[in-house]
């Protein structure tokens, strides 16, 4: 080969060199996981799918089938489609509050400014998340992200997120211990122009009202409810809001939300001392007395992580709960 | 076969019921008359075998059937017959159990002093919260979806 053609040579092998390695950097810098779960919450995209849901947070199992249509300004309406006896709800946002429907009736409506706001500082603190992976979802590309909680005891997310808009194609929760909690999957996805989605799919019913929610500062808590509480649990969870809640029941409810960041633990006040066992229900829930309110915590967290919760709460513990120790202690003795 | 003038005759003097003057002149007959003497033989054959054979008793219900018919028809009907007061009693002790079931059942329910507290209803409105905040993560609506569908029929 003579030198003449040898130095024409090189700045071509340079040039695919180049490439190769630009796809390689490219490919070791997928984008901030955070931003893509930013992305995630409001895809700028107007589409339709249907969605499958399995849950196993008891040894009740449940799964769903359900049909979304989604609007880039906030605009949503789910409807159940199966099973049968969850026929008949559905979810409706005018893109300000939803409202949640069971067969035409609104059962309460809530409104996205009355939400907790979203914790990213948190979420970072309390949770480490994987470099997004690209993989293929729904013959789409996506960006596997999975989010895993520093503390024990919480699930384990993992999210396969659209690459073009961000949309949440599949979402596996799993508890601490490695056992499924909820799967979702996307499918029959479609991107519909705006205009071929009929705007009535997301009118509310007219009688539906709008739920008066009071959030309450410390100062109110303390005057309406004489009730203090801490701003800070263990494991990340930090005092988000508090409001009187606009659940229809015979008497106000209180209604704490602590967050993570990532996840939500409510904590209900309710006048009186209501002692009734508790029921068979989806989520952990610990309940106590205190100064004429019955307290429940409820999380999505592991039962031992909630207990600990509570039991951080110093609230105290009420008569109920020594003697039902007192005479634990006693059956240990006998 | 017998004469057919003389079978009359033959089979009422099988059962004793002729005259004198009849039972002569079926004799006289009988004297030159071989067809009728053979079917007298065959009927007093047959007679004798039939009086052999064993009478069936009838069973004794038979008798109650009989006369509970005949009290039937003869007898003048009564309103509260007893199959009339049975039927009636059955359909009273239905409408007892209907109009008592309800108020057993709110006595078994808590008194107003304590009323039950809806923990389904929470357990779904955190969930909702939950659910909202992640863009209506299906997960999170289907369990508040499930919670209050349950809590519907039980509080």
């Amino acid at each position: 080969m003579s030198e003449g053609r040898l130095k024409n040579l090189v700045p071509a092998v340079l040039t695919i060199f180049w490439a190769l390695a630009a796809k390689g950097v490219g490919e070791n810098n997928p984008p901030d996981p955070l931003t893509l779960l930013q992305i995630s919450l409001a895809p700028k995209v107007a589409y339709t799918c249907k969605v499958v849901v399995t849950a196993w947070h008891s040894p009740k199992g449940d799964t769903a089938l359900l049909r979304e249509w989604r609007l880039p300004d906030g605009r949503y309406r789910i409807e159940y489609l199966a099973p049968k006896r969850l026929r008949g709800t559905v979810l409706v946002s005018d893109g300000k509050r939803r409202w949640r429907l069971v067969n035409g009736q609104a059962l309460w409506d809530l409104s996205f400014k009355d939400l907790p706001t979203k914790r990213w500082d948190l979420l970072r603190r309390n949770y480490r998340l994987s470099k997004p992976r690209p993989v293929t979802v729904l013959n789409r590309k996506a960006w596997l992200v999975e989010v895993q909680p520093r503390a024990k005891g919480k699930p384990h997310h993992r999210f396969w997120l659209d690459a073009e808009h961000g949309i949440v194609l599949k979402h596996e929760l799993h508890r601490s211990d490695g056992m499924p909690l909820a799967f979702t999957i996307v499918t029959d996805l479609h991107f519909l122009p705006h205009k071929r989605i009929p705007a009535s799919l997301f009118a509310v019913p007219r009688k539906a009202r709008k739920s008066e929610v009071r959030l309450l500062s410390a100062d109110e808590l303390q005057q309406r409810w004489h009730i203090r509480l801490p701003n800070k649990l263990p494991f990340g969870f930090v005092l988000e809001q508090v409001e009187e809640a606009p659940v229809r029941l015979r008497q106000p409810v209180l209604h704490a939300t602590y967050t993570d960041g990532l996840l939500y633990l409510s904590l209900f006040a309710l006048s009186g001392d209501l002692t009734f066992p508790l029921p068979f229900s989806r989520f952990p829930m610990e309940r106590w007395r205190k100064g004429g309110y019955t307290f429940l915590l409820i999380g999505g967290v592991d039962k031992p992580l909630l207990k600990q919760i509570a039991a951080s709460l110093r609230l105290g513990d009420e008569p109920e709960n020594q003697h039902r120790k007192q005479q634990q202690s006693a059956d240990d003795e006998g | 076969m017998a004469c057919p003038q003389w079978s009359e005759l033959l089979s009422a003097s099988l059962d004793n019921l002729l005259t004198e003057e009849e039972r002569k002149a079926l004799e006289a007959h009988l004297r030159t008359c071989l067809r009728c003497q053979k079917t007298l033989r065959e009927w007093q054959t047959l007679r004798a075998r039939l009086q052999a054979m064993p009478v069936p008793e009838p069973e004794p219900a038979m008798w109650q059937r009989v006369f509970r018919r005949i009290r039937r028809h003869t007898e003048p009907k009564r309103f509260f017959s007893r199959r009339r007061v049975a039927w009636w009693g059955i359909a009273a002790a239905a409408v007892l159990v209907a109009l008592a079931l309800p108020l057993w059942q709110s006595w078994l329910k808590p008194s107003p002093s304590q009323p039950p507290l809806p923990f389904r209803t929470l357990v779904s409105y955190h969930a909702d919260t939950m659910a909202m905040a992640f863009n209506e993560s299906p997960a999170w609506h289907l369990l508040a979806t499930a919670e209050l569908s349950e809590a519907e029929g039980n509080e």
